[in-house]
């Protein structure tokens, strides 16, 4: 079993043979495919030919779209940026398309090869027993280390702390580190200066990014020659650990170590590029094929995303969760959603798609929903087996990343077989999809509460299993009974509607399901969660409106409790984990996220837009936070989290009690 | 792609808060009703951007269907 690749010009192959890892070592070329006009592509040859040291020759080519002539120029990976840069040098930037260029060397190797990271011969097999050793390092307030955590056993002495790090080293293939405020690579660089011996320590240095609105940081990625190492901050690695980053390895031929540091979106444009790859067929270097001209009123028909059905705040008893699974990437197997096979017109061939854009399909497989068909297939697996054990369940949890992200990726500008009407095509399906589920759901006896992109929130008395069959077959993807609550409480928002996104409800006989409140959040104290927690642990216990009004007495008394006891309650309840998303001079106001930052500006250390820390508030109003271990809490300023966590359940009290959901009448009422 | 038009949602709250903002000239029995519009008018906004309507035109069919709603119910 391949279990891991390394190097450019010349990649070594890691395999798994009987439990030793042999290492074979392989060259590596790469195929650039230029096309153009012919007598541009004439004039590029000629330069070529001048040069003395490029070979290339003519040939016919294949991308998703057809058949394309052109030069193949086959060059040592190390080389291709020379290459591209003579070409849109001699073509102005303009006069060539460059494919298969600007590829990940080992991925490249692993495609041309037609091999395969963690290739298992059933999806039920687990994956190889590699030595793992997880290091973490402690540090003192003040910068001086205080000792690590190896493989979960603690060595405070510092001189036994890197014995023990440099045998875990040694010993171990796979090192799982966390790099916070670089603790992990500078513990090396003292163990090197102490005398140990470790190959090949470098980084790569981490950063502030921007991603779907939100600002994140990634500290710095430690290598070490010979080790695949693993940062804890890893996305990947956080979600679904080793399990997942195995599997996100097999799926996008990216090295573990790799793996473990893309972007799902990454990922999926690896699994892309392999099957491009592996079957001939062209891998565009840059995206040049721009979106076509549209009037502006054909940009706001088009451009949408997922439906929503606005709820009314209120609770609801007997309510069924009906949720489509992996919606957007079986809209785009089941409906054959390709680059090249969505059309604005129609044609021989092509089936107009449903939903309110102006789409056609080609009938011809495409190549997207084929690369997308198996990962689908084996998620579905995957999640029917999770029970079975956390290696699946964690296989399952990487492999919905990649799906989720397998759609976004399609309106993403850069992306190598993305199209912005591709991505319209498949919400515009999600959308009508959604409409047909609510209409069928009604003909079935139900009444819509809630909607939201693949979710739908019912209630009545009609045949469940029916509405779910009949939406199935009509929309060809698939449904499924999420919940069945005996109450569901929807809180209102700001807007006085309901809210969209926090809701909590008892299932039957099945606990209860808890969405965006403070519970679910990380940017509150504990005391927060640990309340709620509490609240919502009475209100399990209520099975109908009736007994939640009832209930009422009790609920308050918890919060009264915490309340009257918040000065008893030791310092970690009330930790906030901030994340500032700023540098300390682009906050114009004075807030407790400044704070934290001005905190660790003044302390030495690298502030990190993005980087989360844990703060103890000392002073509210002032914005102080707390620096020295006697400091304690502003409690005045801690009991507003205990009343904002109690709001819903205010909420939930005056609507049990009313004993109705606020429909605008009563509200007017 | 690397575009931006406003969403549905967007476009009717941007309308709110112009609506709100005539809110301090008001007569406080007036503001209560002006109030319960903007909670009509956002209600179905969200299903009625499904077809190509403008946000004020969403809004307004939004009030009228809550009112009709509610002389059915009376």
């Amino acid at each position: 079993m391949i279990i891991n690749a390394t190097g450019t010009d010349r990649i070594t192959l890691w395999k798994l043979i009987g439990g030793k890892i042999e290492k074979t070592m392989y060259r590596n070329y790469s195929n650039i495919f230029i096309s153009g006009d012919k007598y541009d592509l004439e004039f590029l040859s000629r330069q070529f030919d001048d040069s003395d040291w490029i070979d290339y020759t003519w040939i016919e080519a294949q991308d998703i779209f057809g058949n394309l002539n052109g030069i193949k120029v086959t060059v040592s990976p190390s080389m291709e940026r020379e290459i591209i840069r003579i070409v849109q040098y001699c073509g102005y930037g303009r006069k060539f398309s460059v494919f298969n260029a600007a590829i990940d060397p080992v991925l490249r190797f692993m495609a041309q090869n037609k091999l395969r990271f963690f290739q298992k011969d059933s999806l039920y097999d687990m994956d190889p027993d590699i030595s793992t050793a997880q290091i973490i390092i402690r540090e003192g307030k003040s910068g001086e280390f205080s000792g690590a955590i190896i493989n979960g056993s603690v060595e405070q002495n510092l001189k036994n702390a890197m014995e023990r790090v440099s045998s875990a080293i040694d010993d171990s293939t796979v090192i799982i580190y966390n790099n916070h405020l670089g603790t992990f690579y500078r513990f090396l660089l003292r163990m090197e200066h102490s005398g140990y011996k470790i190959p090949g320590i470098r980084k790569n240095r981490g950063g502030t990014y921007e991603s779907y609105g939100q600002v994140h940081y990634s500290p710095d990625r430690v290598r070490i020659n010979g080790k695949i190492c693993i940062s804890q901050s890893s996305m990947i690695y956080s979600e679904s650990g080793m399990d997942g980053i195995y599997e996100i390895s097999k799926i996008s031929s990216l090295n573990p170590e790799t793996a473990s540091n893309v972007t799902p979106g990454t990922a999926v444009s690896s699994m892309e590029i392999y099957n491009a790859l592996s079957s001939g067929i062209l891998v565009p270097a840059f995206k040049d094929d721009h979106e076509k001209e549209k009037t502006i009123e054909t940009l706001f028909v088009t451009d949408k995303g997922g439906f929503v059905l606005q709820p009314d705040p209120g609770i609801y008893e007997n309510i069924y969760e009906i949720d489509f699974s992996s919606m957007y990437p079986t809209i785009i197997v089941n409906y054959n959603l390709s680059p090249e096979t969505v059309t604005a017109s129609p044609g021989h061939g092509k089936i107009k798609l449903p939903g309110d854009n102006p789409y056609y399909v080609h009938m011809d497989r495409g190549f997207l929903s084929s690369a997308i068909e198996p990962l689908l297939k084996e998620r579905l697996i995957y999640k029917t087996i999770k029970p079975m054990g956390a290696v699946y369940s964690n296989r399952d949890t990487a492999l919905k990343w990649l799906l989720v992200t397998s759609f976004g990726y399609t309106g993403y500008k850069n992306a190598r077989f993305g199209r912005i009407e591709l991505h319209e095509a498949i919400t515009s399906i999600g959308r009508w999809a959604l409409s047909r589920a609510m209409r069928i759901c009604e003909e079935e006896g139900f009444t819509i509460i809630h909607g939201i992109v693949d979710s739908l929130w019912i209630t009545g008395e009609g045949n469940i299993i029916q509405a779910i069959r009949r939406i199935k077959k009509e929309t060809m993807i698939n449904i499924v009974l999420d919940a069945h609550y005996d109450w569901l409480f929807v809180p209102p928002a700001r807007s006085g509607l309901g809210s969209l996104n926090r809701y909590f409800g008892r299932k039957k006989n099945s606990g209860m399901k808890v969405r965006g409140i403070d519970l679910r959040r990380s940017d509150v104290p504990d005391i927060s969660r640990k309340m709620q927690r509490e609240l919502l642990g009475i209100l399990s216990d209520c099975k109908n409106i009736h007994e939640i009004g009832e209930a009422s007495e009790k609920l308050y008394q918890i919060r009264n409790r915490y309340i009257s006891n918040i000065r008893k309650m030791g310092k970690e309840d009330f930790i906030l984990n901030l994340k500032p998303t700023r540098r300390l001079e682009d906050y114009r106001v004075e807030n407790i996220q400044k704070a934290a930052i001005r905190s660790m500006r003044l302390s030495g250390m690298d502030e990190n837009p993005g980087q989360r820390m844990e703060v103890l508030v000392k002073d509210g109003k002032r914005h102080i936070i707390a620096e020295n271990p006697e400091d304690i809490p502003d409690y005045n300023f801690y009991e507003k989290y205990i009343h904002r966590a109690f709001e819903p359940f205010q909420y939930i009290i005056s609507y049990a009690k009313a004993n109705r959901r606020i429909t605008l009448e009563n509200w007017l009422e | 792609m690397g575009r931006s038009t406003t969403t549905s949602r967007q476009a009717v709250e941007a309308l709110c808060s112009r609506i709100a903002s005539s809110k301090e000239s008001m007569r406080k029995e007036d503001l209560q009703v002006l109030e319960t519009l903007m909670i009509m008018g956002r209600k179905h906004s969200g299903e009625l951007s499904a077809g190509d309507i403008e946000a004020e035109l969403r809004f307004v069919i939004s009030i009228l269907m809550e009112i009709i709603k509610l002389l059915d119910r009376r």
